[in-house]
């Protein structure tokens, strides 16, 4: 696979703890977590369930804190920022595609694809013309006015791409992108997925298909909120 | 503020049609319920002062203790008496009348109460409120006039009364002679010579009110202490002296009404603030999806906030639309209180009113919950969601 990585970090996670507390007990999600990523690079992070491969998604793209530990992304230290900081930090770096799309289902594709050009403050002539061109990129041309409940799943999954990277963001976060699509709409995306990085956009693929991780630049591997294994495929 | 987002507001509302027209609908009943009252009140209070101010000139002689023309009962020699104790340069006129309540029901059944107002008929027109007449004559003729009467504007519409037509009062019939209109609540009553309102109510050479008209406004003082000297038990009042002893009763009904009103509106709040909690409840899966793409919560609050306004919004509009229809088709504009026809009068500003605070009401039922879940992070919601 031939990979797009410049060798700049793009993240950089140093010791990061996530403990969350049920009830009385303290659960460690993540232990101690190292690792950076390089900008361009497709990584996969496995591990089973539980393991905190998402928890670690969340805090990369701004939407959890470490607990305790740095994470860095584009050069901006996440665990200092106040929730505003980083709901414009999400908006101005990060592109997230979920297992189950989620997509709003009152709006139509080219709505849905709109919402984060919308949220930087993008003219509507503009925004029209750009959610149209990366749908129309994700090959869903003739879908533009369907809404969610009227797609198929690869299609869903489609806009949510759309969406993702709609603001050109410098990193895609996927978690389980294929998890709920068959196999062949599961290639179709990856498709799509390694085409993006081929433009040049870092994506980190949360997945438990050693299929789909066999085709990223690395794979590490979780367990019990560690990592065990960070290698190269 | 992106007013981009706005359309997601309206999709929302039309994604859920049925809890929307529901709550609009809710609104609306509470406005309306406002609005009529409000309009109620409103006319009342200014069917009042334009009563009161018909009476400019008149002083009101009562019986002290009693000051309410339908309770007060004097004597009806005093109007002999105050016309020689007080200086003859100072007054127009004096005149007494009887004010009573008397049942027009034809049966138990239908029990219904006029105000009527008996009239020495040699002395009133220099002391009445200006009227018109619209139809027939007036009373004049204290004997001839017997088991005649006039009747206001209001009494001829609602009983569908012309000249020549007999109405019943206590079971007995008098015959109309003329119709009048002052555009003030005297409008709704009925006017019969003194004799026959002191036969028909058993008050017998009583008057209930007596008015004095003056010549000027600097005469009150020296005309109302030669009253009060010279006849024991009565106090004299300016209708505007009047109005304002009244002003209480009227203010406590007014009290009544604002605070049903408030009790109303405080109903609408509690309700929008349900929908608007369950509304977002259902929504926290988008609101996640949004914040996760950088919507910021200010976004949110002003998307969800358009969602409530517009219901609220509506709701007024709905509110208003119900409350003409009330009062204008299916004739709710007339009630009758105490003995008085009142036509109540829907304005353009409490129409307007009624709106803006069924908008605002709207706003600030949404406020909570909206503000509550903005500020929650898009993982909390999201974990609550899944």
């Amino acid at each position: 696979m031939e990979s797009m990585s410049s060798g700049l970090n793009v993240i950089e996670a140093d010791d990061v703890w996530k403990v969350y507390q049920r009830g009385k007990t303290d659960v460690e999600a993540l232990r101690g977590v190292s690792f950076q990523v390089r900008e361009g690079e497709i990584l996969a992070i496995m591990g089973p369930s539980g393991c905190g491969k998402t928890t670690l998604l969340n805090i990369i793209g701004g939407l959890d804190k470490p607990t305790k530990g740095n994470i860095r992304v584009n050069d901006i230290e996440l665990s200092s920022l106040g929730e505003s900081k980083l709901t414009k930090f999400r908006r101005e770096n990060i592109g997230f595609v979920f297992q189950f799309y989620n997509l709003l289902p009152n709006l139509t594709a080219l709505e849905n694809v709109q919402l984060p050009l919308i949220a930087q403050g993008m003219s509507k002539k503009e925004r029209l013309e750009k959610a149209t061109e990366f749908l129309q990129a994700v090959g869903l041309s003739d879908r533009l006015y369907h809404k969610p409940g009227e797609l198929s799943g690869g299609e869903q999954q489609r806009v949510a791409i759309a969406r993702a990277i709609a603001v050109q963001p410098s990193i895609i976060l996927a978690d389980e992108p294929t998890g709920d699509l068959d196999s062949k709409t599961g290639e179709e995306i990856m498709e799509l997925l390694r085409h993006i990085n081929e433009q040049g956009q870092t994506i980190i693929i949360v997945t438990h298909d050693d299929m789909i991780a066999q085709t990223t630049d690395r794979i590490i591997k979780l367990r019990d909120g560690a990592i065990i294994e960070n290698s190269g495929s | 503020m992106k007013f981009g987002f706005l359309f997601i507001s309206i999709r929302d509302l039309k994604s859920k049609k049925l809890r929307s027209i529901i709550t609009v609908v809710g609104i609306a009943g509470i406005i309306t319920s406002y609005l009529v009252m409000m309009a109620a009140a409103n006319t009342m209070n200014d069917l009042v002062e334009e009563t009161f101010s018909a009476y400019d000139y008149r002083l009101f002689v009562m019986k002290r203790g009693k000051e309410d023309p339908m309770v007060s009962q004097m004597p009806e020699w005093y109007v002999k008496k105050i016309e020689r104790v007080v200086n003859p340069e100072y007054i127009d006129g004096v005149s007494g009348f009887l004010w009573w309540m008397v049942d027009n029901s034809t049966s138990d059944d239908d029990s219904e109460y006029l105000t009527m107002r008996g009239l020495q008929v040699d002395s009133y027109k220099q002391v009445i409120e200006k009227y018109e007449i619209v139809a027939g004559e007036e009373l004049n003729n204290a004997q001839k006039d017997r088991n005649y009467c006039m009747i206001g504007i209001n009494v001829a519409e609602k009983y569908e009364k012309s000249v020549g037509d007999a109405i019943i009062l206590q079971e007995h019939a008098f015959t109309i002679k003329g119709i009048f209109t002052t555009s003030t609540m005297t409008d709704s009553e009925i006017w019969l010579t003194i004799r026959d309102a002191q036969n028909l109510v058993g008050k017998l050479n009583k008057v209930s009110l007596i008015v004095v008209k003056i010549t000027d406004h600097d005469y009150v003082d020296e005309v109302r202490k030669q009253i009060e000297e010279n006849i024991r038990g009565v106090v004299v009042f300016e209708a505007d002296e009047y109005m304002e002893a009244n002003a209480e009763a009227l203010d406590s009904f007014r009290g009544v009404i604002l605070a049903i009103s408030m009790i109303a509106l405080i109903t609408a709040v509690l309700g929008m603030m349900n929908t608007m909690t369950m509304t977002l409840r259902e929504r926290r899966h988008d609101i996640a999806v949004m914040k996760s793409v950088g919507v910021s919560n200010n976004d949110l609050f002003v998307i969800y906030s358009v969602e409530a306004l517009l219901i609220g919004f509506f709701g007024g509009i709905v509110g208003v639309i119900l409350g003409f229809f009330m009062l204008n088709v299916f004739g709710v504009s007339n009630i009758e209180m105490a003995g008085y026809l009142i036509s109540i009068d829907l304005t353009y500003q409490l129409a307007f009113e009624s709106v803006i605070i069924s908008t605002i009401l709207g706003l600030i039922g949404g406020f909570y919950p909206i503000t509550k879940i903005s500020r929650k992070s898009a993982l909390d919601l999201l974990q609550k969601f899944g």
